[in-house]
This record gives C-alpha cells, structure tokens and sequence, in this order.
C-alpha cells in the first residue's frame, strides 16, 4: 500500500553549516541597500551643509538617539505615546473580535449593520481626529479614541471576514460528531478564524502609531508625535528622524511579538492577505 | 427484517434566489442494516441533498424519515459523514483529526490514543500522524477522512462521492480497502457516486436516480459475491449483465 504514497516533504529549517553561511550572506544581502543608503547619505551631508540641514545625517541621528535616551528627554513622550498606543491598541483590538464576533454570526445583526459598517469605514478615520480632540481634549484621551476607532475597523473587518468564510461543512461534520454549541466555537469557529483576527491584529499595530502621531500633531503638550512637530518649529530636522526613527522601531519591535504568537498559533497555515482598510 | 432506514415520500425544496427549487420529489427507500448501498444518478439529481437530510443537516423536509423506527428531525450523531473532500480540519494534525470525534464525544486521553493509532494503522498512514493536512497527498487526506468518521463507530455512514477526485489507481486501493473495512464490522453504509462501475464494484444495491427534482427511478440488486476484487470487477462473472442492465435505465436519465 505504502508504494504509491507520496513521502510530502516537511518545510525543515536549514540547520547545516552551509546553510547557516549562506543565512549569513542572505542577511549581508538583506542590509546591504540600507548599508549603501546611510552610506551615501552621511557622504553626502559631510560634503554638501545644506543637505545636512534638510535631511541631518545617520551618524547624528544615531547620536541623538543615544542623547535623549541618556538624559531622560525623551521618555515622557516615549511613554505618553506608548501609553495612548496600548491602550487605544487593546480597546479597540478587543471591541474589534467581539463584534466581528457578533455581527459574523449572528446573521441578522450581519445584515442590518454590514452597510453602515461599509460606509464607516469609507471614511478617512484620521478626519475625524480634530473631533476626537473637540470631545476628548488634548490629552491622552483624544489619541485613544483615535486609535481605537482606526485599529477597531481592521480588527473587526478582518474577524467579522474570517466568521463568514468558515467552511459550513467543518461544523456540520463535528455536529454529525456529536459537537455542542460550545464545542463547534471552540474546535472550529475559533481555529478557522484565528489567522484572520491576526492578520487584523497585525495591521492595527502601524494603524496605532498613526492615530497617536496625527493626534499629537494637531494638539498635544506631550508624545512622540508632539516631540516631532515641536522641532519642525526649531528647524532641528535630526531631532525630527530621532523621532521618526524611535517611532519605526517601536512599530517594528511590536509586530516582530506578535509575528511570534502567530507563529506558535499558525504554524498549520499559510499565508493569509488583510482586508484592505482605509485610514 | 426491518430497515434500518425507511424514506416514505421525502421532497425537499430549496430557496434560492428567491424562487422554490424542487431538489428532490417523493423519494421512497429502504435500506436494510449492514448492506451497503450505492445512489447512482445525474449530476444535481439531489443524491447529495438526500445524504444531508439523513444526517438531519438539511431541514426541514417533507415526507416521513425513520431510522430505526425513530423520526428523524434533528442532527442524527449515530450516523458518520464522509463528505466529497476530503475537510480534514487544517489547524490539526492527522492524528488530532482522527482524534477529533472521540474528543467531542467526551472520551478520555488515555483510551483515545490506542484506538486512533490503529485506524491509522489499519489505512496505512502510519508514520504520518504529526504531519498537517497540507502535507499530505489527496488520497491520503482522504483516508484521513474516512477513518475520523469510523473511529467513533457510527451505525450508519454516509459517503458523498468521497473518491471522484481521486486519481484511477489510488481509487480503486480505496474502494478495495474501504470494502474490507466494511466487511469486517458491516456498518451500514449510504454511497453516493456518479461512476456506474464503482456503484456496482461496492454495492449489494444499486439505487437510480432520475434527474431534477430527483426521485427513486429503480432499485438493482447487485448478485456479484464478496468478498469482491475491484481490481479484476469488470471480469468478474455476471459483471457485464448487471452493468448493462442498470445502463440501459440510466442512459435515459443522462439524456444520451
């Protein structure tokens, strides 16, 4: 019987020493153009003063970054944005799967609300941040209820999405096996839809740096974002990438943890693409 | 003796679209326990849909349904659904989805692990148990398939053309060990399949349908003796017979 089966070859990790020196010149490879950009760059500001005042240069930047850590300047911003950004993620990360929840399997709360839901999210959600500021003032608050209306809508699109594409034959397989409501959520409502909710969770994370920054931008006395356009005001454009810089990585460290969750979580599935949403 | 399964006049229609879609119309059959049935008929003839009313997951319909001298009008758990693909659950692993009905059923760790080792065994996918769906070959999955529905031994199962995409060669090892695993527990079993061949090879009878709305047109006794090679089928004496007499019915039905 054996003959005719196909042996699938499991996706193995390349653990021999060729392997670990070819990963050593695809991650040379990787940074190379990021290598040649700063590169030119910081050649480019040594030779020409009115560059460096427009665009500053990566050893400064890289300077001034140590800077405001060292003396403590930064951290009241770093921690405010942080701040409106954890918060805002989880509310409406949170609020985003239970409706998605709700409205994906409730067919009649689907139906009524899926064109409101449509035209909410046609809007440009950071237009609305001037009346978030109006409503909340120019504190933290503000900035969370921006954020949570941006990371709400990808979160709960992608959810409400996944509910409605579960295969219908998965559940009457497990109810044919006996499955209690309960069971049919936990066996196949929940793993089916769970690369959805995280391909939505994944892409609120930038989704929170915008809502905090924008908001910060048109009125704030603290953040990140508040730290950026201070110093659009002083012309000090290195003070500006250090914000810019820190913002990128806090992004970046932010979606590389949740890139391992889903990687325990996914590790049966491939890819899957977000719903495209508006900001 | 009495049928396990008596359909009295059953139709079943569908909205669609707005309008009514008679799919089936006064179909009436008995199926006795531990035979094993083929429903054989045109595309869209309905067979699919009378598999999902037996299961109870297509209701309501007309008519009257008895199992075992119960009507049936909920989701029927003595009975196993082999459906068209495979539907191995993605998220678990071969062994996990094997697991999965004796997991819901409520059946501890311990005894589980045994049992399913050997449905593995038995359909040869041993050394496969920790791959995902994804890493196995259509007829593997398929196997999968089949054997998460008999681990919880259902009295009844129902087969949804479970082999039509399944290459020729791999087909035949599966109607070849699908029927000596029906040999050994004689479950009752509900084929559904548009290959005549395949219908007669399984089956002790032979149920036609017509086209839509599909009804009953005739019922065939199969009189090939098991154990049956479905290798050597077409040989096989009286094969010829049986196959040209169901054909001359069914050609009518497929408009040839």
């Amino acid at each position: 019987m054996a003959r005719n089966i196909r042996v699938p070859a499991k996706a193995k990790q390349e653990t021999s020493g060729a392997g670990f020196a070819l990963n050593g010149v695809r991650s040379f490879l990787i940074a190379l153009p990021a290598l040649c950009t700063a590169l030119a760059w910081e050649l480019a500001a040594w030779q020409w003063p009115s560059v460096a005042r427009m665009v500053s240069q990566p050893t400064e930047i890289a300077r001034g970054i140590v800077d405001v850590f060292a003396t403590g300047e930064i951290w009241p911003h770093f921690q405010t944005t942080l701040t409106e950004m954890v918060v805002g993620y989880a509310l409406g990360a949170i609020t985003g799967v239970v409706l998605g929840v709700l409205f994906g399997r409730v067919k009649l709360l689907g139906e009524i609300f899926n064109p409101y839901i449509t035209v909410f999210n046609g809007i440009p959600k950071v237009a609305l941040a001037p009346v978030f500021v109006i409503w909340f003032g120019i504190g933290v608050m503000s900035k969370i209820a921006i954020i949570f209306t941006m990371v709400f809508f990808v979160v709960f699109i992608n959810t409400f999405g996944g509910l409605r594409s579960v295969n219908e034959e998965y559940v009457n397989i497990v109810r044919i096996m006996g499955a209690s409501t309960w069971q049919v959520a936990r066996e196949v409502f929940l793993p089916a839809t769970l690369p959805f909710i995280i391909v939505g969770l994944r892409a609120g994370i930038p989704f929170s740096v915008i809502g905090a920054v924008v908001g910060e931008f048109i009125a704030s006395t603290n953040g990140l974002g508040y730290y950026i356009n201070y110093h659009q005001g002083t012309y000090d454009t290195t003070a500006i990438f250090v914000g810019v810089t820190i913002l990128a990585l806090l992004v970046v460290v932010l979606d590389w943890l949740l890139s391992r969750v889903e990687r325990r979580l996914l590790k049966w599935h491939p890819e899957v693409e977000a719903k495209s949403v508006g900001a | 003796m009495k049928p396990i399964i008596d359909l009295v006049n059953v139709s079943k229609t569908y909205r669609s679209k707005g309008k009514s879609v008679l799919a089936l119309r006064d179909v009436n059959l008995a199926v006795e326990a531990g035979s094993f049935t083929t429903l054989i008929g045109p595309s869209g003839c309905g067979k699919s849909t009378l598999l999902k009313i037996l299961a109870g997951v297509a209701l309501p319909y007309e008519g009257q349904m008895r199992y075992k001298d119960r009507d049936i009008k909920a989701i029927n758990t003595d009975i196993g659904f082999v459906t068209q693909d495979s539907n191995l659950f993605p998220w678990l692993t071969l062994q996990q989805n094997v697991e999965l009905a004796l997991k819901i059923r409520g059946i501890p760790k311990h005894k589980r692990a045994g049992l399913v080792q050997q449905f593995i065994d038995t359909m040869h996918l041993t050394g496969f148990e920790e791959h995902y769906p994804f890493e196995l070959s259509g007829g593997m999955q398929k196997r999968g398939s089949i054997i998460r529905t008999l681990i919880y031994d259902p009295d009844i199962i129902l087969m949804d053309e479970p082999f039509g995409p399944l290459d020729a060669q791999t087909r035949m090892l599966l109607q070849d060990e699908l029927l000596r695993v029906w040999d050994k527990n004689k479950k009752t079993i509900l084929f559904v399949t548009h290959d005549l061949t395949e219908a007669i090879a399984l089956s002790d009878q032979v149920v036609l349908f017509t086209g839509r709305p599909g009804t009953v047109k005739r019922v065939f006794d199969v009189p090939l003796s098991r154990p049956r090679n479905v290798f050597e089928i077409l040989s096989e004496k009286g094969f010829a017979e049986i196959y040209h007499e169901i054909w001359q019915y069914f050609k009518n039905e497929i408009k040839i």
